[in-house]
Protein backbone atom coordinates (compact mmCIF):
# COMPACT_ATOMS: atom_id res chain seq x y z
CA UNK A 1 0.00 0.00 0.00
CA UNK A 2 1.40 3.19 -1.18
CA UNK A 3 1.01 6.06 1.00
CA UNK A 4 0.02 9.17 -0.24
CA UNK A 5 1.98 11.45 1.50
CA UNK A 6 5.11 10.22 1.76
CA UNK A 7 4.95 7.66 -1.77
CA UNK A 8 6.84 5.11 0.88
CA UNK A 9 5.10 1.15 0.00
CA UNK A 10 3.82 0.08 2.83
CA UNK A 11 3.19 -3.99 3.81
CA UNK A 12 -0.52 -4.27 2.54
CA UNK A 13 -2.99 -4.69 6.10
CA UNK A 14 -1.04 -1.94 7.64
CA UNK A 15 -3.41 1.06 9.08
CA UNK A 16 -0.65 3.67 9.37
CA UNK A 17 2.84 4.35 7.49
CA UNK A 18 5.78 3.04 8.71
CA UNK A 19 7.45 6.29 7.23
CA UNK A 20 5.32 8.96 8.06
CA UNK A 21 2.66 7.68 10.57
CA UNK A 22 -0.10 8.68 8.11
CA UNK A 23 -3.75 7.41 7.95
CA UNK A 24 -3.55 4.60 5.26
CA UNK A 25 -7.06 2.97 5.09
CA UNK A 26 -10.27 3.24 7.37
CA UNK A 27 -9.60 2.66 11.07
CA UNK A 28 -11.73 0.28 12.69
CA UNK A 29 -13.33 2.18 15.33
CA UNK A 30 -15.87 4.89 13.70
CA UNK A 31 -14.14 8.90 14.02
CA UNK A 32 -16.27 11.87 13.80
CA UNK A 33 -15.67 13.51 10.79
CA UNK A 34 -18.32 16.66 11.21
CA UNK A 35 -16.12 19.48 12.88
CA UNK A 36 -17.02 21.13 16.31
CA UNK A 37 -18.92 24.41 15.93
CA UNK A 38 -18.77 27.60 16.94
CA UNK A 39 -22.35 28.76 19.22
CA UNK A 40 -23.59 32.26 17.30
CA UNK A 41 -23.83 34.27 21.36
CA UNK A 42 -20.12 33.48 21.47
CA UNK A 43 -18.83 35.47 18.15
CA UNK A 44 -19.54 38.93 19.57
CA UNK A 45 -17.12 38.05 23.10
CA UNK A 46 -14.65 36.49 20.63
CA UNK A 47 -14.34 39.03 18.32
CA UNK A 48 -13.82 41.59 21.15
CA UNK A 49 -11.18 39.70 22.45
CA UNK A 50 -9.32 39.06 19.23
CA UNK A 51 -9.84 42.95 18.79
CA UNK A 52 -8.30 43.96 22.37
CA UNK A 53 -5.60 41.07 21.29
CA UNK A 54 -4.49 43.24 18.09
CA UNK A 55 -4.28 46.25 19.60
CA UNK A 56 -1.75 44.93 21.97
CA UNK A 57 -0.16 43.20 19.67
CA UNK A 58 -0.06 45.67 17.01
CA UNK A 59 0.42 48.53 19.06
CA UNK A 60 3.99 48.60 20.11
CA UNK A 61 4.81 46.78 16.98
CA UNK A 62 3.44 49.44 15.06
CA UNK A 63 4.54 52.35 16.68
CA UNK A 64 6.56 55.33 15.44
CA UNK A 65 10.25 54.85 15.66
CA UNK A 66 10.21 57.83 18.63
CA UNK A 67 7.63 56.17 20.34
CA UNK A 68 10.04 52.94 20.18
CA UNK A 69 12.69 54.84 21.32
CA UNK A 70 10.96 56.43 24.43
CA UNK A 71 9.55 52.61 25.31
CA UNK A 72 13.13 51.17 25.16
CA UNK A 73 14.00 54.44 27.30
CA UNK A 74 11.58 53.67 29.70
CA UNK A 75 13.63 50.01 29.94
CA UNK A 76 16.74 51.51 30.35
CA UNK A 77 16.71 54.57 32.47
CA UNK A 78 14.88 53.40 35.65
CA UNK A 79 14.13 56.76 36.97
CA UNK A 80 11.98 57.53 33.89
CA UNK A 81 10.23 54.56 34.56
CA UNK A 82 9.37 56.06 38.06
CA UNK A 83 8.36 58.84 36.68
CA UNK A 84 5.71 56.56 34.64
CA UNK A 85 5.15 53.93 37.06
CA UNK A 86 2.69 57.51 38.64
CA UNK A 87 0.47 55.14 36.96
CA UNK A 88 0.66 51.78 38.87
CA UNK A 89 2.35 48.96 36.83
CA UNK A 90 2.56 51.04 33.46
CA UNK A 91 6.09 50.98 33.23
CA UNK A 92 6.08 47.20 33.77
CA UNK A 93 3.19 47.23 30.81
CA UNK A 94 5.05 49.19 28.47
CA UNK A 95 7.70 46.77 28.91
CA UNK A 96 5.69 43.70 28.90
CA UNK A 97 6.68 42.65 32.23
CA UNK A 98 3.12 43.32 33.80
CA UNK A 99 3.43 39.85 35.00
CA UNK A 100 6.15 40.22 37.66
CA UNK A 101 3.73 43.09 39.22
CA UNK A 102 0.50 42.07 38.33
CA UNK A 103 -0.73 40.43 41.79
CA UNK A 104 0.74 43.58 43.29
CA UNK A 105 -1.50 46.15 40.96
CA UNK A 106 -4.53 43.77 41.67
CA UNK A 107 -3.72 44.54 45.40
CA UNK A 108 -3.29 48.23 45.12
CA UNK A 109 -7.19 48.09 43.25
CA UNK A 110 -8.81 46.40 45.92
CA UNK A 111 -6.80 48.30 48.66
CA UNK A 112 -7.54 51.67 46.88
CA UNK A 113 -11.07 50.41 46.05
CA UNK A 114 -11.90 49.70 49.77
CA UNK A 115 -10.26 53.18 50.98
CA UNK A 116 -12.31 55.22 49.05
CA UNK A 117 -15.29 53.04 49.95
CA UNK A 118 -14.62 53.33 53.48
CA UNK A 119 -13.43 57.09 53.20
CA UNK A 120 -14.01 59.14 56.07
CA UNK A 121 -13.33 56.78 58.14
CA UNK A 122 -9.68 55.56 59.83
CA UNK A 123 -10.01 52.44 58.43
CA UNK A 124 -10.33 54.42 55.24
CA UNK A 125 -7.77 56.75 55.64
CA UNK A 126 -5.69 53.31 56.68
CA UNK A 127 -6.10 51.21 53.50
CA UNK A 128 -5.47 54.15 51.30
CA UNK A 129 -2.45 54.54 53.01
CA UNK A 130 -1.46 51.40 52.37
CA UNK A 131 -2.27 51.86 48.46
CA UNK A 132 0.16 54.92 48.45
CA UNK A 133 2.34 52.33 50.29
CA UNK A 134 2.11 49.83 47.50
CA UNK A 135 2.35 51.60 45.07
CA UNK A 136 5.81 53.25 46.06
CA UNK A 137 6.92 49.38 46.26
CA UNK A 138 5.67 48.60 42.79
CA UNK A 139 8.06 52.00 41.34
CA UNK A 140 10.55 51.22 42.73
CA UNK A 141 10.67 47.73 41.62
CA UNK A 142 11.06 49.15 38.33
CA UNK A 143 15.19 48.73 38.38
CA UNK A 144 15.42 51.85 41.06
CA UNK A 145 16.46 49.03 43.36
CA UNK A 146 19.49 47.74 40.62
CA UNK A 147 20.78 51.08 40.55
CA UNK A 148 20.85 52.38 44.47
CA UNK A 149 22.84 49.96 46.21
CA UNK A 150 23.04 51.21 49.66
CA UNK A 151 20.90 50.27 51.96
CA UNK A 152 19.78 54.36 53.79
CA UNK A 153 20.05 55.65 50.22
CA UNK A 154 17.22 53.10 49.32
CA UNK A 155 15.38 53.98 52.71
CA UNK A 156 15.71 58.08 51.53
CA UNK A 157 14.64 57.17 48.35
CA UNK A 158 11.52 54.92 49.28
CA UNK A 159 10.75 58.05 51.84
CA UNK A 160 10.74 60.48 48.91
CA UNK A 161 8.42 58.40 46.59
CA UNK A 162 6.26 57.95 49.38
CA UNK A 163 6.02 61.57 49.54
CA UNK A 164 5.39 62.66 46.53
CA UNK A 165 2.78 59.87 45.66
CA UNK A 166 1.08 61.14 48.83
CA UNK A 167 1.19 64.48 47.49
CA UNK A 168 -0.53 63.22 44.38
CA UNK A 169 -2.86 61.11 46.05
CA UNK A 170 -4.19 64.34 47.72
CA UNK A 171 -4.25 66.85 44.71
CA UNK A 172 -5.69 64.15 41.54
CA UNK A 173 -8.89 63.55 43.29
CA UNK A 174 -8.88 67.75 43.58
CA UNK A 175 -8.12 67.74 40.11
CA UNK A 176 -10.67 65.20 39.24
CA UNK A 177 -13.50 65.79 41.22
CA UNK A 178 -13.04 69.80 41.63
CA UNK A 179 -16.91 70.39 42.28
CA UNK A 180 -16.51 67.86 45.16
CA UNK A 181 -15.14 67.79 48.53
CA UNK A 182 -15.57 66.40 51.84
CA UNK A 183 -15.66 67.19 55.46
CA UNK A 184 -16.34 66.08 59.04
CA UNK A 185 -19.03 67.85 60.80
CA UNK A 186 -19.65 68.93 64.05
CA UNK A 187 -23.32 69.08 64.14
CA UNK A 188 -25.85 66.82 65.24
CA UNK A 189 -29.41 66.69 63.52
CA UNK A 190 -31.47 64.20 65.02
CA UNK A 191 -33.83 64.84 62.33
CA UNK A 192 -31.59 64.77 59.05
CA UNK A 193 -29.91 61.81 60.71
CA UNK A 194 -26.70 63.61 60.96
CA UNK A 195 -24.35 63.52 63.87
CA UNK A 196 -21.15 64.40 65.32
CA UNK A 197 -18.35 62.99 63.59
CA UNK A 198 -19.82 62.21 60.51
CA UNK A 199 -18.41 62.14 56.89
CA UNK A 200 -20.05 64.52 54.37
CA UNK A 201 -19.91 64.75 50.92
CA UNK A 202 -20.15 68.40 49.84
CA UNK A 203 -20.84 70.03 46.72
CA UNK A 204 -18.52 73.12 46.16
CA UNK A 205 -20.57 76.48 44.66
CA UNK A 206 -17.88 78.28 42.70
CA UNK A 207 -20.87 81.64 42.22
CA UNK A 208 -22.79 82.66 45.33
CA UNK A 209 -25.84 80.66 45.64
CA UNK A 210 -29.42 82.27 44.61
CA UNK A 211 -30.90 81.27 47.85
CA UNK A 212 -30.31 79.10 50.11
CA UNK A 213 -33.30 77.01 51.86
CA UNK A 214 -33.36 76.85 55.80
CA UNK A 215 -31.76 73.93 57.10
CA UNK A 216 -29.25 73.25 54.40
CA UNK A 217 -26.10 72.46 55.43
CA UNK A 218 -23.36 74.33 54.15
CA UNK A 219 -19.58 74.49 54.00
CA UNK A 220 -17.97 77.86 55.32
CA UNK A 221 -14.68 79.07 55.97
CA UNK A 222 -14.27 80.56 59.99
CA UNK A 223 -11.63 82.86 58.87
CA UNK A 224 -14.11 84.79 56.85
CA UNK A 225 -15.50 86.26 60.28
CA UNK A 226 -16.08 89.69 59.95
CA UNK A 227 -13.71 91.65 62.05
CA UNK A 228 -13.45 91.50 66.39
CA UNK A 229 -13.85 87.91 65.06
CA UNK A 230 -10.80 86.58 67.24
CA UNK A 231 -12.33 87.91 70.43
CA UNK A 232 -14.98 85.31 70.66
CA UNK A 233 -14.07 82.81 68.17
CA UNK A 234 -11.20 80.11 69.14
CA UNK A 235 -11.27 77.74 66.44
CA UNK A 236 -8.73 76.85 64.31
CA UNK A 237 -10.29 74.67 61.65
CA UNK A 238 -10.25 76.61 58.16
CA UNK A 239 -13.38 75.30 56.68
CA UNK A 240 -16.69 73.60 58.86
CA UNK A 241 -20.16 72.61 57.76
CA UNK A 242 -23.06 74.60 59.58
CA UNK A 243 -26.55 74.90 59.26
CA UNK A 244 -28.66 77.71 57.03
CA UNK A 245 -31.28 78.73 60.19
CA UNK A 246 -31.93 82.54 59.33
CA UNK A 247 -32.79 84.21 55.67
CA UNK A 248 -31.22 87.31 54.43
CA UNK A 249 -33.44 89.92 56.37
CA UNK A 250 -34.92 87.65 58.55
CA UNK A 251 -33.96 88.37 62.48
CA UNK A 252 -33.34 85.48 64.73
CA UNK A 253 -33.19 85.14 68.51
CA UNK A 254 -33.18 82.41 71.04
CA UNK A 255 -36.11 81.58 73.38
CA UNK A 256 -36.25 78.65 75.75
CA UNK A 257 -33.19 76.51 73.76
CA UNK A 258 -35.09 76.54 70.38
CA UNK A 259 -34.24 79.21 67.46
CA UNK A 260 -37.03 81.51 66.62
CA UNK A 261 -36.65 83.44 63.39
CA UNK A 262 -39.29 86.36 62.84
CA UNK A 263 -41.99 84.98 65.14
CA UNK A 264 -41.10 81.21 63.57
CA UNK A 265 -40.16 78.91 66.19
CA UNK A 266 -37.76 76.39 64.74
CA UNK A 267 -37.85 72.45 65.84
CA UNK A 268 -35.31 71.60 67.78
CA UNK A 269 -34.86 68.14 66.22
CA UNK A 270 -33.86 69.55 63.01
CA UNK A 271 -32.83 73.25 64.66
CA UNK A 272 -30.65 72.34 67.44
CA UNK A 273 -28.92 75.08 69.28
CA UNK A 274 -25.55 75.07 69.53
CA UNK A 275 -23.96 74.63 73.40
CA UNK A 276 -22.32 78.19 73.24
CA UNK A 277 -25.28 79.74 72.04
CA UNK A 278 -27.77 77.95 75.12
CA UNK A 279 -28.32 80.32 77.77
CA UNK A 280 -27.60 83.20 75.94
CA UNK A 281 -29.36 86.11 75.33
CA UNK A 282 -29.77 87.86 71.91
CA UNK A 283 -31.39 89.25 68.72
CA UNK A 284 -29.54 89.26 65.39
CA UNK A 285 -30.21 91.18 62.13
CA UNK A 286 -29.84 88.77 58.81
CA UNK A 287 -28.32 91.42 56.27
CA UNK A 288 -29.30 90.86 52.58
CA UNK A 289 -27.58 88.42 50.79
CA UNK A 290 -25.93 87.26 54.33
CA UNK A 291 -27.11 84.01 56.16
CA UNK A 292 -27.54 82.89 59.84
CA UNK A 293 -25.01 79.87 60.06
CA UNK A 294 -25.44 77.92 63.34
CA UNK A 295 -22.45 76.11 64.20
CA UNK A 296 -20.72 74.28 67.31
CA UNK A 297 -17.60 77.04 67.37
CA UNK A 298 -15.60 76.89 70.06
CA UNK A 299 -15.33 80.13 71.24
CA UNK A 300 -13.16 81.50 73.63
CA UNK A 301 -14.41 82.10 77.02
CA UNK A 302 -16.58 79.24 77.54
CA UNK A 303 -20.18 80.06 79.68
CA UNK A 304 -19.53 84.05 79.40
CA UNK A 305 -22.35 86.62 78.26
CA UNK A 306 -22.00 87.22 74.66
CA UNK A 307 -23.16 90.42 72.93
CA UNK A 308 -25.35 90.58 69.90
CA UNK A 309 -22.64 91.64 68.06
CA UNK A 310 -20.34 88.74 69.00
CA UNK A 311 -22.89 86.35 68.19
CA UNK A 312 -23.43 88.38 64.83
CA UNK A 313 -20.00 88.13 63.64
CA UNK A 314 -19.06 84.86 64.29
CA UNK A 315 -22.35 83.05 62.91
CA UNK A 316 -23.41 85.73 59.92
CA UNK A 317 -22.02 84.26 56.56
CA UNK A 318 -22.05 86.68 53.31
CA UNK A 319 -23.50 84.40 49.95
CA UNK A 320 -20.39 84.87 48.78
CA UNK A 321 -18.34 83.01 51.83
CA UNK A 322 -20.22 79.40 51.47
CA UNK A 323 -18.06 77.33 49.74
CA UNK A 324 -20.57 74.35 49.06
CA UNK A 325 -23.49 72.45 50.23
CA UNK A 326 -23.96 68.69 51.91
CA UNK A 327 -25.40 66.46 49.92
CA UNK A 328 -24.37 63.00 51.11
CA UNK A 329 -23.50 61.31 53.87
CA UNK A 330 -20.81 59.18 53.58
CA UNK A 331 -19.41 57.70 56.49
CA UNK A 332 -20.44 56.05 59.20
CA UNK A 333 -21.74 53.20 56.47
CA UNK A 334 -24.59 52.41 58.12
CA UNK A 335 -26.13 55.46 57.87
CA UNK A 336 -25.36 56.39 53.97
CA UNK A 337 -27.26 58.22 51.99
CA UNK A 338 -28.48 61.45 50.58
CA UNK A 339 -29.57 64.24 52.70
CA UNK A 340 -32.59 65.63 52.28
CA UNK B 1 -35.16 -0.34 -29.54
CA UNK B 2 -34.01 -3.81 -30.46
CA UNK B 3 -36.26 -6.97 -30.17
CA UNK B 4 -33.93 -8.10 -27.51
CA UNK B 5 -33.18 -5.47 -25.07
CA UNK B 6 -36.04 -6.43 -22.88
CA UNK B 7 -34.74 -9.93 -22.38
CA UNK B 8 -33.25 -10.98 -18.79
CA UNK B 9 -29.91 -12.66 -18.86
CA UNK B 10 -29.02 -13.83 -15.17
CA UNK B 11 -28.48 -12.14 -12.18
CA UNK B 12 -26.21 -9.19 -14.06
CA UNK B 13 -27.28 -5.63 -13.75
CA UNK B 14 -27.10 -4.00 -17.13
CA UNK B 15 -23.78 -1.84 -17.63
CA UNK B 16 -24.14 1.99 -16.88
CA UNK B 17 -22.72 4.18 -19.51
CA UNK B 18 -20.12 7.15 -17.80
CA UNK B 19 -23.36 9.81 -18.23
CA UNK B 20 -26.38 7.55 -17.73
CA UNK B 21 -28.34 8.38 -14.69
CA UNK B 22 -27.66 9.78 -10.98
CA UNK B 23 -23.86 10.34 -10.62
CA UNK B 24 -21.90 8.45 -7.66
CA UNK B 25 -21.75 10.13 -4.97
CA UNK B 26 -18.23 8.74 -3.67
CA UNK B 27 -15.89 10.93 -2.19
CA UNK B 28 -14.66 12.45 -5.32
CA UNK B 29 -18.22 13.29 -5.90
CA UNK B 30 -18.72 15.13 -2.75
CA UNK B 31 -15.24 16.61 -3.41
CA UNK B 32 -15.48 18.47 -6.06
CA UNK B 33 -18.95 19.49 -4.81
CA UNK B 34 -17.13 20.85 -1.88
CA UNK B 35 -14.70 22.80 -4.09
CA UNK B 36 -17.25 24.08 -6.22
CA UNK B 37 -19.00 25.43 -2.78
CA UNK B 38 -15.76 26.89 -1.83
CA UNK B 39 -15.19 28.36 -5.05
CA UNK B 40 -18.55 30.17 -4.71
CA UNK B 41 -17.83 31.38 -1.85
CA UNK B 42 -20.29 29.15 0.41
CA UNK B 43 -18.02 27.86 3.09
CA UNK B 44 -21.09 26.34 4.99
CA UNK B 45 -21.83 24.07 2.12
CA UNK B 46 -18.37 23.49 1.27
CA UNK B 47 -17.74 22.45 4.78
CA UNK B 48 -20.94 19.60 4.88
CA UNK B 49 -18.97 18.34 1.69
CA UNK B 50 -15.68 18.15 3.05
CA UNK B 51 -17.05 16.15 5.96
CA UNK B 52 -19.09 14.17 3.66
CA UNK B 53 -15.89 13.42 1.99
CA UNK B 54 -14.43 12.01 5.39
CA UNK B 55 -17.49 9.87 5.70
CA UNK B 56 -16.79 8.10 2.47
CA UNK B 57 -13.30 8.01 2.86
CA UNK B 58 -11.29 9.31 6.12
CA UNK B 59 -7.93 8.61 4.58
CA UNK B 60 -8.54 12.02 2.23
CA UNK B 61 -5.96 14.38 3.52
CA UNK B 62 -7.79 16.78 1.38
CA UNK B 63 -10.89 17.17 3.32
CA UNK B 64 -9.53 17.55 6.33
CA UNK B 65 -7.31 20.79 5.55
CA UNK B 66 -10.63 21.16 3.39
CA UNK B 67 -12.65 21.52 6.60
CA UNK B 68 -10.21 23.41 8.83
CA UNK B 69 -9.77 26.15 5.98
CA UNK B 70 -13.62 26.43 5.46
CA UNK B 71 -14.00 26.97 9.77
CA UNK B 72 -11.14 29.75 9.00
CA UNK B 73 -13.15 30.95 6.99
CA UNK B 74 -16.21 31.31 8.80
CA UNK B 75 -14.37 32.84 11.81
CA UNK B 76 -14.27 29.75 14.15
CA UNK B 77 -10.68 30.36 14.56
CA UNK B 78 -10.41 27.66 18.00
CA UNK B 79 -12.61 24.97 16.29
CA UNK B 80 -10.07 25.25 13.32
CA UNK B 81 -7.70 25.20 15.56
CA UNK B 82 -9.41 21.88 17.43
CA UNK B 83 -9.29 20.53 14.42
CA UNK B 84 -6.81 21.01 13.14
CA UNK B 85 -5.25 18.92 15.80
CA UNK B 86 -7.48 16.03 15.48
CA UNK B 87 -6.34 15.85 11.65
CA UNK B 88 -2.63 16.30 12.68
CA UNK B 89 -3.73 12.73 14.66
CA UNK B 90 -4.20 11.22 11.05
CA UNK B 91 -1.26 13.48 9.50
CA UNK B 92 1.16 13.66 12.19
CA UNK B 93 3.39 16.64 11.83
CA UNK B 94 1.67 17.14 8.29
CA UNK B 95 3.31 20.72 7.25
CA UNK B 96 -0.15 22.06 5.26
CA UNK B 97 -2.22 21.03 8.86
CA UNK B 98 0.63 23.22 10.70
CA UNK B 99 0.25 25.79 8.29
CA UNK B 100 -3.64 25.85 8.75
CA UNK B 101 -2.90 26.21 12.10
CA UNK B 102 -0.72 29.03 11.50
CA UNK B 103 -3.40 31.22 9.76
CA UNK B 104 -5.61 30.67 12.20
CA UNK B 105 -4.14 31.96 15.02
CA UNK B 106 -2.95 34.71 12.47
CA UNK B 107 -6.46 35.78 12.13
CA UNK B 108 -7.40 35.41 15.80
CA UNK B 109 -4.55 37.62 16.41
CA UNK B 110 -2.29 35.16 18.40
CA UNK B 111 0.91 36.25 16.48
CA UNK B 112 3.67 34.54 18.39
CA UNK B 113 1.73 31.02 17.93
CA UNK B 114 0.81 31.78 14.55
CA UNK B 115 4.97 32.11 13.90
CA UNK B 116 5.50 29.39 15.40
CA UNK B 117 3.42 27.16 13.64
CA UNK B 118 4.48 28.56 10.71
CA UNK B 119 8.34 27.94 11.74
CA UNK B 120 7.10 24.37 12.30
CA UNK B 121 5.24 23.83 8.82
CA UNK B 122 8.20 25.57 6.84
CA UNK B 123 11.03 23.47 8.56
CA UNK B 124 9.53 20.71 6.71
CA UNK B 125 10.59 18.95 3.56
CA UNK B 126 9.17 20.83 0.18
CA UNK B 127 7.15 22.96 1.53
CA UNK B 128 4.04 22.99 -0.63
CA UNK B 129 2.12 27.07 -1.58
CA UNK B 130 -0.12 26.58 1.56
CA UNK B 131 3.04 26.65 3.51
CA UNK B 132 4.18 29.41 1.72
CA UNK B 133 0.66 31.30 2.07
CA UNK B 134 0.26 30.84 5.48
CA UNK B 135 3.83 32.40 6.00
CA UNK B 136 3.00 35.35 3.59
CA UNK B 137 -0.09 35.92 5.66
CA UNK B 138 1.71 35.90 9.47
CA UNK B 139 4.55 37.87 8.39
CA UNK B 140 2.08 40.44 6.56
CA UNK B 141 0.88 40.80 9.72
CA UNK B 142 4.05 41.63 11.29
CA UNK B 143 4.29 44.10 8.52
CA UNK B 144 7.45 42.32 7.24
CA UNK B 145 8.95 42.61 3.81
CA UNK B 146 9.46 38.76 4.01
CA UNK B 147 5.89 38.79 3.11
CA UNK B 148 6.37 39.70 -0.60
CA UNK B 149 9.09 36.97 -1.36
CA UNK B 150 7.02 34.14 0.52
CA UNK B 151 4.06 34.77 -1.77
CA UNK B 152 5.81 34.42 -5.30
CA UNK B 153 7.24 31.50 -3.84
CA UNK B 154 3.64 30.26 -3.01
CA UNK B 155 2.41 31.43 -6.24
CA UNK B 156 5.61 30.04 -8.06
CA UNK B 157 4.91 26.28 -6.52
CA UNK B 158 1.37 26.24 -6.95
CA UNK B 159 1.60 24.13 -10.10
CA UNK B 160 -2.18 22.70 -10.94
CA UNK B 161 -2.94 24.76 -7.90
CA UNK B 162 -1.76 27.92 -9.26
CA UNK B 163 -5.72 29.31 -9.40
CA UNK B 164 -6.84 28.17 -6.08
CA UNK B 165 -3.57 29.80 -4.55
CA UNK B 166 -3.75 33.17 -6.71
CA UNK B 167 -7.15 33.31 -4.92
CA UNK B 168 -5.92 32.82 -1.47
CA UNK B 169 -2.93 35.31 -2.28
CA UNK B 170 -5.15 37.99 -3.55
CA UNK B 171 -7.80 37.84 -1.33
CA UNK B 172 -4.96 37.92 1.69
CA UNK B 173 -3.48 41.44 -0.42
CA UNK B 174 -7.16 42.76 -0.25
CA UNK B 175 -7.69 42.00 3.82
CA UNK B 176 -4.33 43.67 3.76
CA UNK B 177 -5.67 46.68 2.04
CA UNK B 178 -2.65 46.09 -1.08
CA UNK B 179 -5.64 46.27 -3.59
CA UNK B 180 -3.28 47.35 -6.42
CA UNK B 181 -1.30 43.46 -6.54
CA UNK B 182 -4.74 42.19 -4.98
CA UNK B 183 -6.39 43.40 -8.21
CA UNK B 184 -3.49 42.01 -10.56
CA UNK B 185 -3.93 38.59 -8.72
CA UNK B 186 -7.93 37.77 -9.12
CA UNK B 187 -7.82 38.96 -12.78
CA UNK B 188 -5.52 36.02 -13.30
CA UNK B 189 -7.63 34.09 -11.18
CA UNK B 190 -10.64 34.76 -12.77
CA UNK B 191 -9.49 33.98 -16.27
CA UNK B 192 -8.39 30.31 -15.08
CA UNK B 193 -11.32 29.94 -13.00
CA UNK B 194 -14.13 31.65 -14.28
CA UNK B 195 -17.10 29.97 -12.40
CA UNK B 196 -15.88 31.24 -9.02
CA UNK B 197 -17.94 33.21 -7.82
CA UNK B 198 -15.69 34.68 -4.86
CA UNK B 199 -12.92 34.99 -7.22
CA UNK B 200 -15.47 37.71 -9.33
CA UNK B 201 -16.57 39.21 -5.50
CA UNK B 202 -12.98 39.76 -4.20
CA UNK B 203 -12.08 41.19 -7.28
CA UNK B 204 -15.45 43.39 -7.22
CA UNK B 205 -14.49 44.42 -3.75
CA UNK B 206 -10.54 45.46 -4.88
CA UNK B 207 -11.92 47.28 -8.27
CA UNK B 208 -14.29 49.07 -5.82
CA UNK B 209 -11.95 49.84 -3.48
CA UNK B 210 -9.76 51.33 -6.30
CA UNK B 211 -12.85 53.38 -7.68
CA UNK B 212 -12.75 51.34 -10.97
CA UNK B 213 -16.11 51.17 -12.53
CA UNK B 214 -15.58 47.66 -13.75
CA UNK B 215 -16.39 46.78 -10.11
CA UNK B 216 -19.36 46.52 -11.45
CA UNK B 217 -19.33 44.09 -14.02
CA UNK B 218 -17.81 42.36 -11.20
CA UNK B 219 -20.24 41.98 -8.90
CA UNK B 220 -22.57 41.37 -11.62
CA UNK B 221 -20.17 38.06 -12.63
CA UNK B 222 -20.28 37.35 -9.09
CA UNK B 223 -24.34 37.45 -8.00
CA UNK B 224 -24.99 35.67 -11.53
CA UNK B 225 -22.59 32.56 -10.57
CA UNK B 226 -24.30 32.20 -7.73
CA UNK B 227 -27.51 34.08 -7.90
CA UNK B 228 -29.22 35.05 -4.09
CA UNK B 229 -25.33 35.48 -2.69
CA UNK B 230 -26.70 38.79 -1.04
CA UNK B 231 -23.08 39.93 0.13
CA UNK B 232 -22.43 40.43 -3.73
CA UNK B 233 -25.78 41.83 -4.16
CA UNK B 234 -24.89 44.26 -1.13
CA UNK B 235 -21.51 45.25 -2.65
CA UNK B 236 -23.21 45.64 -5.93
CA UNK B 237 -25.88 47.93 -4.88
CA UNK B 238 -23.66 49.77 -3.05
CA UNK B 239 -21.11 50.38 -5.83
CA UNK B 240 -23.77 51.17 -8.47
CA UNK B 241 -25.43 53.92 -5.83
CA UNK B 242 -21.51 55.77 -6.02
CA UNK B 243 -20.74 58.36 -7.88
CA UNK B 244 -16.96 58.86 -9.15
CA UNK B 245 -15.82 61.30 -6.78
CA UNK B 246 -16.88 58.44 -4.11
CA UNK B 247 -15.52 55.74 -6.44
CA UNK B 248 -12.49 57.14 -6.61
CA UNK B 249 -12.05 58.28 -2.93
CA UNK B 250 -12.87 54.48 -2.31
CA UNK B 251 -15.98 55.46 0.30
Amino acid sequence: MKCARCQFENIPGRDRCIRCNSILGAVGAAIEVYPPRMPAWRKPFRDFMRWLRSHRVAGPRVATDRVRQGLARVGSDPFVGLVVSVVPGLAHLLRRRFREVSLLVLAWVILLASGVFLYGSGIGFLLIGLAIGLHAWIALQFGLFKEIAGFAERIVMTLVIVAVLTLLYRGLPRLLFHGYTGAHTALTIPALNVQAGDYLLVRRMVHAPERLPRGALVLVHPSRFRNSRRDVLDDERTEMVGQVVGLPGETAHIRDRVYVVGEEVLDPARFPVPEWLQGQSWRVDVPVDSYFVSSPYRVMGHGRRLTDDAVQNVSIFAADDIRGRAFMLWWPLSRRGFIE
Amino acid sequence: MDRFSRLEFGDEAPQKGPFSGEPIRDADYFYKEAMKYWLGGDYELALRNYSRVLECDQTRFEAWAGQVLMLVELGEYREANLWADKALGFFPEHPELLALKAIACARDARLDQAVAYSDNSIAKDNPTPWVWLARAEVFLNRKSPISESCLSKAVGSAGELAGVIKLEAGRLLQRKRNFVLAAQYLKEVVQMLPKSALAWYELGRCQAALGLSDAVQSFEQSVRLRPGWEQAQAELNKVQNKGFFKRLLGK
